[in-house]
């Protein structure tokens, strides 16, 4: 094929910068898939990705370190920067290198693949490692790789030693030559990337037609402002971030009669890349070299919040899998949107209240492909489209952080400072006995208020049946994946902060329960709507109330003393200093902090890599975690799996060994619901069985109040077998819960609401009235799961989307040189080339394919301008030589056919050293 | 007499050695140990008035992960001086090398202006003796990320730290 010649690098000579050579780049076939391909494509690894590196953390680094020590700041941050880069590219480089040439072992992505060999202490080892928790055993097994690879000694004697490590024995954890096609290049090659443009013309969109092969022949015309060299650090300028190009050409993608092949390896290729690349980083003796003069501040980086490897196209780096990390794509993608500062606010991933990562496969489950999903297109070069992506994750996830670090304070100090029964008597005190002495007291309109907030917002967060958390915390609580980030700030564990919570929550409901609302709450009152903490307007009100809950607590502590706050609250006044001012608020910040700690762990894969290795999302595939968590099936086989999905966040690719699925159906038909009070006219009103007829009738009628997302349920499935359903409508939710006899739900009309009969009968379906949203997780664990994350959902509006013509799979491909010779040839695509180019094909005449056939396997490159005679001597300007090349070529004609004899090539002298 | 002289050397109320950070031009991170005739010092340094202690890599410190935006956020707040040890603590801790140093002019600090006086502030209020640049031990985590706060240098002595988990109620400060 038609290659750039390669570019050598070696990278400055001085012995102390060592010499590395960085990968170099040779540009590949483009290939296009439309919705079902690109499903489909997702399950098989890809050849090409892009290395996305910020390298923010380590010019700050650097810049302080210049700092402390009097350097010139300007000269010493720019060199640390281009330093930074050097190493993680090198470092890759050379893993690449050592795992073609058996230097390194393959190490194997999915332990419990029954197909290819697995190192027993290799699955031993991984076996043991946990989602979100350090796995010391793992950097223990890598360092005894590494060693040996890192020996001065031939691959032979490597592969020798690497049997006293662990059994690799197996040619499934190697890559050979017998992977690779003939006599090939085994290099991996790089790009830098200036510009998105047509040579990524499989990212924007689906079957190309003659105006798009046209633009692609243009841009390999002006590849130079498209692609930069890798090591030509000058010539980056962005100085925070750098976006390149990496290939690995040339792999078989099968073999016949042979099951290793890259579609086996590829996956265990990529995750070991990954694995290598994070361990080496930090550990390998080759970074003293590659990242000299700063590589002890170097390996103190947090590499995987730096680098990223993204698949260029359809195709993944990591086996399909349903776990967090897919799961997070989506919020991922959220931040390379051009709108994403606009629409920050707005989005699940910042909400106070999330909904969780799963909640866009369920509303958008059929999104286009290769659409410019990504606003590539929007951005001038490619490191201003990565600088807007990687800041934006950076900025959530400080908020993200901010967050994470206000709860654990708040629950470090409560649940050591005020015992929740210590809580509950303040609170009784702070509303004057009302809530649980049962004093007969007046409560002025502010403690009205004060109380109205702690029934409304603990009832809609911790009902025992209908909250929308309260069913995780049981099995986040178990989960160590916020345990692992905050272990080192948290005087508390999750599962003790989520007790306390539990433990008030119930007192504060149960004493909400008991009130008698319509006497506090008369007719005379009117809600302030805007006390409410913002978590719970941004949920109940849709944002249309503003929470000015700060504004009310500054009011309060200029005439009172905080209950809680820091000493330094007595010079500053500050808030911020401030841990809660009163009872109510501490009781109420616990769900916000419960709130914090839920989110974190919904989207702690998007956040942050819980595993150590370098992450690797499928940005531009969004059936990537579509098919895996089997929301669409591009087949159309399975149509029972549309309408379910599982996520099963502790399932990691490097423990994959939970086991279990649990799925719902929704056989539910559609409908819509446009209000409350049409709900109340058909008569499906529901709610709690501890509310009593008389305390509840004012409440919904006046405001839904306290019981706001409570109490009211709606009878629509009693099918007895599906006791676990969960449906979607426009503007309304439904969860269904188990009933204890036979499903069926007493119905009764608003007007004629019935003292509930303490039998838990109505206790089965909730609506949760125009905050449709806040369905967005119910979770539902089983006994026999374990303690493990499970997220359910019914889908019921698939089919309808799915009746539509991209999903029978169509790929086509198109290599960038092909179309640019082609044109060179004819001065523009002739229609008639558009079926060959899109089908990989050159479509030149016999002569000029028999020469571009023959230069490009003697130099690589191209062919930018034909100049052959039918018979005798012609020219082609090559665009790895500046003098034209002389050619003697014989057409024949043969009534149809027309074939050719190419005589002679003559490359210039001056151009013989591109030849290969 | 021989009495007295020992009991004026215990109770001697300051803690005559310096500390300080170094980065190298390899960008190794040393603490720098300047004894002033202290006695522990100049044993520990192998009977010289100064030496150096290599300060391990600190696996994910140059960054903002929750314990670096913690310990630069809380300190002298949720992280406050205690009480004073035996002044063989310093050398113990520094003696097991397992250990990360933070001060307001700390590489490590990716989370506010470097040396911003805001920082100054929260840095100088653990040590009363007014320190311009007091020096606060981490213990390290088994992945070798910084762990909890251990210790603080100050010119008058080498005080434990703490991390507040109470704090009284009702105002009872006020």
């Amino acid at each position: 094929m038609k290659y750039l010649a390669p570019i050598i690098f070696t990278i400055l000579c001085s012995s102390v910068w060592g010499s590395f050579e960085a990968p170099r780049f040779e540009l590949q076939k483009l290939d296009y898939s439309n919705r079902a391909k690109c499903a489909l494509e997702s399950q098989k690894p890809a050849k090409s990705a892009f290395l996305m590196i910020s390298n923010v953390d380590a010019a700050k680094a650097v810049y302080r370190l210049a700092k402390f020590r009097g350097d010139d700041v300007e000269e010493t941050t720019k060199m640390g920067i281009d330093r930074f880069r050097f190493s993680v590219l090198s470092l890759m480089n050379l893993i690449h290198n050592r795992l073609v040439s058996r230097q390194l072992p393959l190490l194997p992505s999915d332990i419990t693949n029954t197909d290819g060999h697995i190192p027993s202490r290799y699955k031993e080892v991984m076996g043991q490692c946990r989602q979100g928790e350090y796995c010391a055993a793992l950097d223990e097994y890598l360092k005894d790789i590494w060693t040996i690879s890192s020996k001065d000694w031939n691959p032979g004697s490597k592969y020798l030693e690497f049997f006293k490590v662990d059994n690799y024995h197996s040619e499934d954890n190697y890559l050979s030559d017998k992977d690779y096609e003939k006599e090939a290049d085994k290099e991996l090659t790089c790009a830098y990337l200036k510009k998105f443009s047509p040579l990524q013309a499989n990212l924007f969109g689906t079957k190309p037609n003659k105006v798009a092969l046209e633009m692609i022949a243009d841009a390999v015309a002006q590849k130079d402002s498209k692609y930069g060299h890798c090591e030509d650090f000058d010539a980056q300028e962005n100085l925070q971030v750098a976006a390149y190009e990496i290939n690995l050409p040339d792999l078989k993608e099968k073999k016949l009669f042979r099951k290793e092949s890259w579609v086996n390896k590829g996956f265990d290729y990529w995750h070991s890349l990954r694995l290598y690349l994070s361990f080496a980083f930090r550990f390998a003796p080759e970074m003293e070299q590659m990242a000299y003069p700063f590589a002890p501040l170097f390996r103190g980086i947090t590499l995987e919040e730096s680098v990223m490897l993204v698949p260029n196209g359809c195709r993944s780096l990591s086996p399909a899998k349903c776990d967090g990390d897919r799961l997070a794509l989506n919020s991922i993608r959220e931040f390379a949107k051009e709108d994403f500062k606009k629409e920050a606010l707005e989005l699940d991933i910042l909400s106070e209240v999330p909904n969780g990562p799963d909640d866009d496969l369920v509303n958008d489950m059929i999104p286009s492909v290769n659409v410019d999903e990504l606003d590539l297109g929007a951005h001038r070069t490619a490191s201003d489209w990565l600088e807007s992506f990687s800041g934006n994750l950076s900025q959530s996830r400080a908020l993200m952080k901010k967050r994470l670090i206000k709860a654990i304070n708040l629950f470090n100090f409560v649940t050591t400072s005020i015992p929740v029964e210590s809580l509950l008597k303040r609170l009784d005190q702070q509303f004057k006995g009302k809530l649980l002495s049962g004093k007969n007291s007046t409560l002025s309109v502010a403690e009205k208020n004060d109380l109205y907030y702690l029934c409304s917002e603990f009832s809609f967060a911790q009902h025992e049946k209908w909250s929308f958390i309260r069913k995780n915390l049981e099995i986040l609580s178990k989960s160590k994946v916020v345990e692992g980030l905050t272990s080192s700030i948290s005087n508390v564990s999750t599962e003790e902060s989520f007790k306390y919570f539990v433990t008030l929550g119930d007192a504060v409901n149960s004493a909400c329960y008991s009130l008698k609302q319509h006497d506090i709450w008369d007719e005379d009152f009117s809600l302030d709507k805007e006390g409410f903490l913002p978590w719970y307007t941004t949920k109940i009100y849709e944002g249309k109330v503003k929470s000015k809950y700060n504004d009310r607590l500054s009011e309060y502590l200029s005439n009172n003393k905080p209950l809680l706050a820091f000493p330094q609250y007595q010079a500053t006044k500050s808030i911020d200093d401030v841990i809660c001012a009163n009872a109510s608020d501490c009781a109420r910040k616990t769900i916000e902090a419960t709130l914090s700690l839920y989110s974190a762990t919904q989207y702690a894969s998007t956040f942050w890599s819980l595993e150590q290795k370098v992450k690797s999302p499928d940005l531009f595939n969004p059936y990537a975690e579509r098919t895996s968590c089997k929301v669409y099936d591009p087949w159309f086989k399975t149509r029972s799996t549309l309408f379910s999905f599982l996520w099963d966040m502790g399932q990691t690719a490097a423990s994959a060994f939970v086991p279990g699925m649990i799925y719902t159906s929704a056989e539910l038909q559609p409908k819509m619901v446009t209000s409350f009070n049409e709900l109340v006219k058909d008569g499906k009103i529901e709610y709690d069985t501890r509310y009593q007829k008389e305390k509840i009738l004012t409440a919904i009628t006046a405001d839904f109040g306290p019981l706001t997302g409570v109490p009211c349920a709606v009878s629509l499935n009693r099918n007895p077998n599906n006791p676990f359903s969960v449906m979607r409508f426009t503007g309304i939710s439904v969860g269904a819960c188990n009933s204890d006899t036979d499903h069926n739900l007493n119905v009764y009309s608003a007007s004629d609401i019935d003292a509930n009969r303490e039998s838990g009968h109505s206790e089965c379906l909730s609506c949760r009235l125009n905050f449709e949203s806040m369905s967005g997780v119910v979770a539902y664990a089983t006994q026999n799961v374990g303690p493990v994350f499970f997220l359910v959902r019914g889908l019921y509006n698939l089919y309808k989307s799915l009746k539509d013509p991209y999903n029978i799979p169509r790929s086509w491909e198109v290599h960038p040189y092909d179309a640019y010779e082609t044109k060179a040839l004819y001065g523009e695509i002739p229609k008639s080339c558009v079926k060959n180019l899109r089908k990989g094909k050159s479509c030149l005449d016999a002569c000029a394919e028999k020469v571009s056939n023959r230069l490009s396997e003697v130099m690589g490159g191209h062919i930018e301008k034909f100049d052959l005679s039918s018979r005798g001597t012609g020219s082609v300007k090559h665009s790895l030589c500046a003098e034209p090349i002389k050619t003697v070529t014989y057409e024949n004609s043969n009534g149809n056919t027309t074939s050719c004899r190419l005589k002679k090539i003559e490359v210039p002298s001056s151009c013989k050293g591109m030849l290969k | 007499m021989r009495l007295l002289i020992l009991l004026f050397f215990v109770s001697m109320p300051s803690f005559a050695l310096q500390l300080e950070t170094v980065w190298t031009e390899r960008a190794e991170k040393n603490l720098s140990l300047t004894c002033e005739g202290e006695e522990t010092c100049v044993r520990y340094c192998q009977e010289k008035e100064s030496c150096t202690v290599v300060e391990k890599v600190c696996k994910n410190c140059v960054g903002t992960s929750l314990a670096m935006t913690f310990a630069f956020n809380e300190m002298g707040r949720s992280l406050v001086a205690s009480e004073k040890l035996d002044d063989y603590a310093l050398f113990d801790l520094l003696e097991k090398n397992s250990f990360v140093s933070l001060t307001s002019r700390s590489v490590y600090n990716l989370v506010e202006r470097f040396d911003s006086s805001s920082l100054k502030t929260k840095f100088r209020s653990l040590c009363e003796d007014g320190t311009r640049y007091p020096v606060v031990f981490f213990g390290k985590t088994a992945s070798g990320e910084m762990g909890r706060v251990q210790a603080v240098w100050c010119e008058s002595g080498f005080y434990e730290m703490l991390q507040l988990d109470q704090l009284p109620t009702d105002g009872e400060l006020f």
